[in-house]
């Protein structure tokens, strides 16, 4: 299946804008015959920093969901054969580059750019970004709320010679629903629900009450900025000492995008506001 | 709204008891009508959040197809001749096990009232499960019996003594590991081991420590995994190295989900020296594997 292409910005050209709420919108075909305007089915890629190919776009709303300060809404694209709605980013000046939205694509329709690269020529932050976002692909496509890949078995061999004929069996035929949509819809709505209720963004930062971590590494997992570490703490209980590890929000590196509070299992995170 | 609900403050919540929370807090009174009577009906308990929450966590590593426990179980009980009414999980809620267990009685107060409503109003008269937890939950916790008039069966209970026939395409040594729930809770320790026998080509082995001194998978109710836990797992599975078996299956998704993410785990960091070269499986997977073609 199709994904954006990763170096579009040296092999697209731009073709037209579009405008957005503070800032025109850059739109980028293969040439200008690639491009037809809204309410053709040529529509290339859309945006620079956020730039999403709304040829592949399926108008799914995961990015709309996942976004933490509001970067899309929905434009009508009257006509085009993957959806007649597209995610469009009208507010692209606000990307805090946390690429939440890029990781929960089920197309992979989007990149994200960091805006210090764009102007200094694309080419080796588009390379480095293909490198990242090329291994959790095809799983995304199969689990779309997915964050990480289920897949495991692409990491190591493992004997799964029953479970797979188990598999096969099942597939064979269609066995009444269990409701297992309502458990994917409701992960989506919770992490709405919570990325809405934290204050977030550039002017916030994460903050750790070591009180309450348990050292357990999620937020080191879902950080996209390396932006938290673990640090070692000499520790007293009633009757003996013990080290044990806490994380740490690394200041200058985290963009106040709350993926880090939705993980934690012991809301352990909260969002301050900087000084 | 999700992060000021009174969660306990020294047990972690993965999402998906968050996501069961969530779901416990919405109030569904509308009243519910199956299409049509059933006999049975087959509740496949929080699976479907399971999977949510492994695809999720970087912390657990199981293998997101516990779906397939579900879907295996309802085709079993086709196969035996019985057409259950499913509980979807649209129309009821998680049993509240882990819930009971952590000590958020309000939250389980909750759902038991929510299942118990539809329960009544689905007009079944035995719910079997395919989860030993929800099995207890349903049979001391909710006491069916004698609130409803609803018998519990654990499925392989229902599956017990129906004549059925399987055949492993390939000889194959089993063990089965009984789930606490099931086992020492419930004392049934024969039900799954007639199923096992009932498959040709299949020999069962039992693990050093089985029946009422089985070992737990370590991770009861959710409430933590640490090193102690990891522990308890890992000498389960050298039992199983030990015996020579080339599948274990368990009684319980949860036992599955943990063994599966100890598995995968020593798997991931080979360097460690762990190592167990067989599957985990759920009886009803298994037994789905060993279905014959009918002709």
């Amino acid at each position: 299946m199709a994904e954006i292409d990763k170096n579009f910005m040296s092999t697209y050209q731009k073709v037209a804008t579009h405008d957005g709420e503070s800032e025109p919108i850059q739109i980028w075909a293969k040439d200008s015959s690639s491009y037809g305007g809204v309410g053709t089915d040529k529509l290339g890629i859309w945006g620079s920093v956020v730039a999403v190919d709304f040829d592949i776009c399926v108008a799914d709303g995961a990015c709309i969901d996942a976004c933490p300060v509001d970067v899309f809404e929905w434009i009508d694209t009257p006509k085009h054969p993957a959806s007649d709605t597209k995610a469009i980013m009208s507010r692209e000046p606000d990307c805090i580059v946390c690429r939440a939205c890029e990781e929960v694509c089920p197309v992979d329709a989007i990149l994200i750019t960091d805006p210090g690269d764009i102007g200094s020529g694309a080419e080796p932050a588009s390379s480095e970004q293909a490198e990242e976002t090329e291994v959790p692909t095809e799983a995304l496509m199969e689990a779309p709320v997915a964050i990480v890949s289920d897949d495991t078995s692409l990491f190591f061999h493992k004997p799964n010679k029953w479970l797979t004929r188990t598999k096969d069996v099942l597939n064979k035929e269609e066995l009444p629903s269990t409701g297992i949509e309502k458990a994917k819809d409701m992960f989506k709505e919770l992490r709405k629900q919570t990325l809405d209720s934290l204050p977030r963004g550039k002017d916030y930062l994460a903050l750790v009450d070591n009180e309450k971590c348990i050292g357990c590494t999620q937020c080191v997992y879902f950080c996209n900025f390396a932006s938290i570490d673990m640090i070692s703490w000499d520790l007293m209980a009633r009757t003996s000492q013990f080290e044990s590890k806490k994380a740490l929000i690394l200041e200058d590196t985290c963009t106040g995008c709350t993926l880090c509070a939705f993980a934690c299992p012991v809301e352990a995170i909260t969002m301050e506001a900087k000084i | 709204m999700s992060r000021t609900k009174p969660y306990s403050r020294t047990i972690p919540h993965p999402l998906f008891e968050r996501l069961i929370v969530e779901d416990a807090m919405k109030e569904e009174k509308e009243p519910w009508k199956p299409e049509r009577p059933h006999e049975y009906g087959y509740f496949p308990g929080c699976v479907d959040f399971m999977d949510v929450e492994v695809k999720f966590t970087h912390l657990n590593k199981g293998d997101a197809d516990h779906a397939s426990i579900a879907a295996a179980s309802i085709k079993l009980l086709n196969y035996a001749g019985i057409d259950p009414l499913i509980l979807d999980m649209n129309v009821f809620k998680c049993s509240g096990h882990d819930q009971l267990w952590q000590g958020q009685l309000e939250v389980f107060d909750t759902l038991k009232e929510h299942n118990m409503r539809r329960l009544k109003e689905s007009g079944i008269k035995i719910v079997t499960c395919s989860c030993a937890e929800c099995y207890r939950t349903f049979a001391v916790d909710y006491d069916l019996p004698n609130t409803l008039g609803i018998k519990v069966e654990h499925i392989t209970q229902t599956l017990q003594g129906r004549g059925l026939k399987f055949k492993a395409p390939e000889d194959v040594t089993v063990a089965y590991h009984d789930p606490c729930r099931l086992g020492r809770m419930m004392g049934e320790y024969e039900a799954p081991r007639d199923l096992i026998q009932l498959v040709d080509g299949a020999e069962m082995v039992e693990l050093e420590n089985n029946k009422e001194r089985a070992l737990c998978c370590g991770v009861s109710s959710m409430m933590y995994c640490n090193d102690a836990t990891k522990a308890v797992r890992r000498k389960r599975l050298d039992q199983g190295t030990d015996a020579g078996i080339d599948i274990m299956l368990g009684g319980c998704p949860k036992c599955y989900m943990h063994m599966q993410c100890m598995l995968n785990e020593e798997r991931m960091n080979p360097e460690e020296g762990h190592h167990h070269d067989y599957e985990m499986m759920d009886l009803m997977q298994f037994l789905v594997a060993c279905l014959e073609e009918k002709s």
